[in-house]
């Protein structure tokens, strides 16, 4: 089922290209253009509440004040404002994130997202799948495609330390600290050798460790597209 | 009213009055000597006399003299105080204790100096029944007897209260006048210091006369003071004015050369639609137009508050990867619209550093739009943030066309606002550099730019960083 997402914008045009992308991204959508009509929102019907500060007659604070007492609903700020004192005042009375204009709608699609984000669905025995790949870093096992994979250790602590944090990058320096053995030639060279072999032994997920420019490595919760 | 008359008229209002006051006490006080001179020398008169008087009540003591006043056939036994003037000339009448007189003719007796008299020795009573008016003294000289109370008749000097006014009045009118004068040079100093004060109204300099330890010399180093402190403000003021006038200028004519390249674009784009076209590439020029356009006003709006010296900083906890995350969902669409791979990596637990929200996403968004912007297809773009001994450091790197050396330690220096910001050129620092600088400059941390190997820039923003435990902190 989609999330549903509530929009309070008042500005005609941007709340329809709101409603607009926030839908093409497979979301379901609900506009009010009102600031009063938002006061009795049964916001907690909702996923997620996207909130322009500069709703007329009704301050958007207030709103926000208001839904608070009685709501968790994650609340994203679409903000006008260059004074800082407002964007921390909105995070102050509960909101999650803000978004300043002009944002492009990737933009506000992506912060969305990043408020929904649910945590890793684990596997049973606490394994991680990442597409072909799981991880059971607490059993030290790795399978691509169902197959177990031999890895040494270091190969083993690198894909682990990728692995808790998918998608991400992380920098060479952080994964010769989460990896190698610090008494010896622990440089981000040798890294870079382990990385090549670990690569190699996981086969049709080796793709899956990307190397990201200028920063280290980053594991892929799929392998990439050709 | 000018000063010299006002402060006359004061001391004219307050001296008469009190003139006249100080002159009716003396007369009176004059009066009361004289009658109990009379009571005095009619007691000791009367020592002699009494006998006689008693002997021949109807003769005694002698003619009666009526109506005006004569010298007296004897000096009375003692001069009354005032000096130089002797006892008038007197009617002296014998009568007894029923106020009646045995000399034929002889006026009758006040009925109240009677009554007075049971238990007075003497008394008085001016009688003006007769012209000139006339002081009646009888005095109680025996217990009974035709000649018990002896009256004593003297006109009263009608001329002798204005006779001591006068004296009284003379210095009073002097001393009027002393404090008139006195107050001219007075008067000189404050109409110079009036000159002076309008002179400098009228766009003078202010040439203040500040001799003097005294209350004026004070006043004119006051307005001295005042004047400066006001043309200071005034001039600060003013400057304000003109830069937020060649502000708004500037600001509008950056704003107009992206707004019509932009209208151009889409002009263009109306027409590929109408020929049938798909090219993509006016429809993505339009696009990064209008995101210079975005980057430009926000950067001119954080140009302001930081030109605005007197409004500080809105300094709070900054969580710094939730600030690089943002930064960097704000960059994607355009970078991947130049076929630019961006990619961040920040530490997985909150790192947060005190500042201003606005003004450190300003700075590092500005160093990623750099990046971006001046980046060629298939180029790449990596913002770092990690921890370091107390502190953050954040790294911004490209591998775009760079700079030369020499231009490296002018990015970001601090040029006239508008022409850095016309300056669109790739290469160029632009505005964009400028406002990251003066961030970082403001927040007390380290901004440097080296030459990232083998080519590109590298923007490295370093500074002290929070204690995870800051209340209040920033969600992410």
């Amino acid at each position: 089922m989609a999330d549903r997402i509530l929009i309070v914008e008042d500005d005609a045009a941007l709340g329809a290209q709101i409603v607009e992308h926030l839908q093409g991204a497979g979301f379901e959508t609900e506009w009010i253009d009102d600031g009063d009509a938002a006061r009795g929102a049964p916001v907690d019907e909702f996923q997620l509440v996207v909130l322009d500060l500069m709703l007329p007659g009704t301050y958007g604070m207030d709103l926000l004040k208001r839904w608070r007492e009685g709501s968790d609903v994650p609340v994203l700020i679409l903000s006008a404002r260059q004074d800082t004192s407002d964007k921390v005042r909105a995070l102050k009375l509960g909101a999650d994130d803000y978004v300043t204009k002009p944002f492009w709608p990737e933009e506000l699609v992506a912060r969305v997202r990043a408020r929904l984000r649910r945590p890793d669905i684990r596997r049973e025995g606490g394994a991680l799948a990442f597409g072909p790949l799981e991880l059971d870093e607490a059993g030290r096992e790795v399978r691509v495609e169902g197959a177990p994979v031999e890895l040494t250790r270091v190969e083993f602590d690198v894909l682990a330390a990728l692995a808790r944090r998918p998608g991400s990058a992380m920098t060479r320096a952080a994964l010769v600290d989460a990896a190698l053995d610090p008494e010896r030639m622990g440089s981000e060279r040798t890294l870079d050798v382990h990385v090549s072999r670990l690569r190699k032994k996981l086969g049709p997920a080796g793709a899956q460790i990307a190397t990201v420019w200028g920063i280290g490595y980053k594991l892929l919760e799929a392998p990439p597209e050709e | 009213m000018s000063l010299r008359l006002r402060l006359a008229v004061t001391l004219i209002a307050l001296t008469i009055p009190f003139a006249i006051a100080l002159s009716v006490a003396q007369v009176l006080w004059l009066r009361r000597a004289a009658v109990d001179a009379l009571a005095e020398a009619t007691r000791a008169r009367m020592l002699g006399a009494l006998e006689r008087c008693e002997a021949a009540p109807e003769r005694w003591p002698g003619r009666i003299r009526r109506g005006r006043a004569r010298p007296p056939r004897r000096r009375p036994p003692r001069r009354t105080r005032r000096p130089g003037r002797g006892p008038r000339p007197s009617d002296v009448l014998p009568y007894d204790l029923e106020g009646r007189s045995a000399r034929p003719g002889a006026p009758p007796l006040d009925p109240a100096l009677v009554t007075e008299l049971r238990t007075a020795e003497s008394a008085w009573v001016r009688d003006t029944g007769t012209r000139p008016p006339t002081l009646v003294v009888a005095t109680r000289v025996a217990d009974s007897g035709p000649c018990a109370i002896v009256a004593v008749r003297r006109p009263v000097d009608g001329r002798s209260f204005v006779a001591t006014l006068l004296p009284t009045l003379a210095v009073s009118a002097f001393a009027v006048l002393l404090a008139v004068l006195a107050a001219g040079p007075v008067v000189r100093r404050i109409r110079r210091l009036t000159t002076a004060v309008r002179r400098a109204r009228e766009g003078g300099a202010m040439e203040l006369p500040r001799e003097g330890a005294d209350e004026i010399g004070e006043l004119a180093r006051a307005f001295a003071e005042d004047r400066a402190a006001l043309q200071a403000q005034m001039d600060a003021l003013a400057q304000r004015d003109a830069t937020l006038t060649a502000f708004v200028a500037n600001t509008t004519h950056d704003v107009m050369i992206p707004l019509t390249v932009l209208q151009g674009h889409l002009v263009g784009l109306r027409r590929r639609l109408e020929d049938g076209s798909t090219e993509q590439e006016l429809a993505e020029l339009a696009l990064e137009e209008s995101d210079y356009l975005g980057a430009l006003m926000q950067n001119l709006g954080a140009a302001a508050r930081l030109d605005a010296r007197d409004q500080p900083l809105e300094l709070g906890p900054v969580d710094l990867g939730a600030l690089v995350e943002r930064v960097m969902t704000r960059h994607a669409p355009i970078a991947a619209q130049k076929g630019v791979q961006i990619d961040h990596a920040v530490p997985p637990t909150p790192l947060r550093a005190r500042g201003d929200l606005t003004l450190l996403e300003r700075l590092v968004g500005n160093l990623v739009h750099n990046a971006v912007r001046y980046n060629r297809e298939g180029g790449h773009v990596a913002v770092v943030l990690e921890a370091t001994e107390g502190g953050f450091t954040l790294r911004v790197l490209d591998d775009g066309p760079g700079v030369t050396p020499e231009e490296l330690p002018r990015l970001g220096e601090r040029r006239f606002r508008s022409e850095a910001a016309r300056t669109r050129q790739p290469g160029g620092s632009g505005l964009g550099l400028a406002i990251a600088r003066d961030v970082a400059e403001r927040h007390g941390f380290a901004l440097r730019f080296e030459a990232n190997a083998p080519q590109g820039l590298a923007a490295i923003l370093s500074g002290p960083r929070l204690d995870g435990s800051e209340p209040g902190s920033e969600a992410s």
